[in-house]
């Protein structure tokens, strides 16, 4: 298969994870397409080098993270680990998230944008379907260290989400 | 080990859930991609022309008799083109098996492109001085002293404006392997 079917292939059944990984990282509507521009753009570059010791899923997912982590950094969007239990109570008083309390997905979409980097990149992949072993080698940490982080990152999200009907 | 399926399932759910906005936002990425990929491709080709035509001023300052000037021209143009291939090498980042191990190359080139920076300080420091005690007192009726003189602090004040913007770039990267690694975190 070519580059040029491969990229159309992987634009065709990515494209809405990576969307999906972009939004987490950047709420604004225009800046976050743009990022998902330049996520397709690093992939079509890479793909020629493309080893394929990995899923195209994967591969796809680890230069979106990449991409979306640098922009946030770059954005200063990333709250620091130690100002989560502030993040947590600031976000409780926010009147913009009871706004949207209708709106599951958007909900569960503005908790994930304020988790820390540490724990919304497992976060993000765990929703996209990918299992704690295959995050820790996108990431490049230990299986036990994203056990770890994704117990905490549940455990915060359901004070995020006010342990409301995703309680299951 | 064990995978908290259950617990993120009814998450997933929402989480990929279709939205309207968010197929609208894929539709228009997909929509001009093929349009970056060819401003890319353009871009790619006017880079390959612009280091023809200085091969080729080059050359035609050689036949002129004019090899110190030629000289000039050759080694800024091979000075441009090293820093053109350098950053185009920087598509092998995708290629890199992890997360962390991008982040580790990211690092690894902002040092590699520091070190450039001090070259091209020094490079430009010593072109200044040459520039300056060869012209001497007639420097400011030599209009080419003058000109190299405009040219080499346009040149130190880029290569400032890229140190801060690597010093920047290193920073959020060491600040993001930190995070990512969490080596305070207990198992």
């Amino acid at each position: 298969m070519g580059q040029r079917e491969e990229f159309e292939r992987l634009v065709r059944e990515h494209e809405r994870m990576i969307s999906r990984i972009c939004a987490s990282y950047e709420s604004n509507r225009e800046l976050a397409r743009d990022l998902a521009q330049d996520v397709l753009l690093a992939i079509w570059r890479a793909l020629p080098g493309r080893r394929g010791e990995s899923s195209l899923k994967t591969f796809v997912a680890r230069i979106t993270q990449f991409r979306a982590i640098s922009h946030a950094s770059r954005h200063s969007k990333l709250p620091p680990l130690e100002q989560i239990d502030e993040s947590i109570r600031d976000s409780q008083a926010l009147p913009e998230t009871r706004a949207i309390a209708a709106d599951q997905r958007t909900r569960l979409l503005a908790a994930v944008r304020q988790l820390p980097i540490t724990y919304r990149e497992p976060a993000v992949l765990t929703l996209e379907d990918f299992t704690p072993a295959e995050i820790a080698a996108v990431i490049g940490i230990t299986p036990e260290l994203v056990a770890v982080r994704l117990s905490r990152a549940r455990s915060l999200l359901r004070t995020l989400l006010g342990g409301d009907s995703h309680e299951g | 080990m064990k995978d908290k399926n259950s617990d993120w399932q009814p998450l997933r759910a929402d989480w990929q859930a279709s939205d309207p906005a968010e197929e609208a936002l894929a539709a228009m990425v997909r929509g001009s991609i093929v349009w970056r990929i060819w401003a890319s491709r353009a871009w790619f080709g006017l880079e390959v022309l612009s280091f023809l035509w200085l091969g080729f001023v080059v050359i035609a300052h050689i036949f002129a008799g004019k090899p110190a000037i030629a000289m000039e021209v050759g080694v800024i143009t091979i000075m441009c083109l090293a820093a053109v291939v350098w950053a185009r090498s920087a598509r092998v980042i995708g290629g890199m098996n992890s997360l962390v191990d991008m982040i580790e190359l990211t690092l690894s080139r902002a040092r590699k492109s520091l070190r450039l920076v001090y070259l091209t300080y020094v490079l430009v420091a010593a072109l200044f001085v040459k520039t300056l005690v060869e012209a001497g007192a007639s420097l400011l009726q030599d209009d080419l002293s003058l000109f190299r003189i405009g040219w080499l602090t346009f040149s130190g004040a880029a290569a400032a404006v890229y140190h801060f913007y690597l010093q920047s770039r290193m920073r959020r990267f060491y600040s993001l392997r930190r995070s990512i690694r969490g080596t305070g975190e207990s198992q």
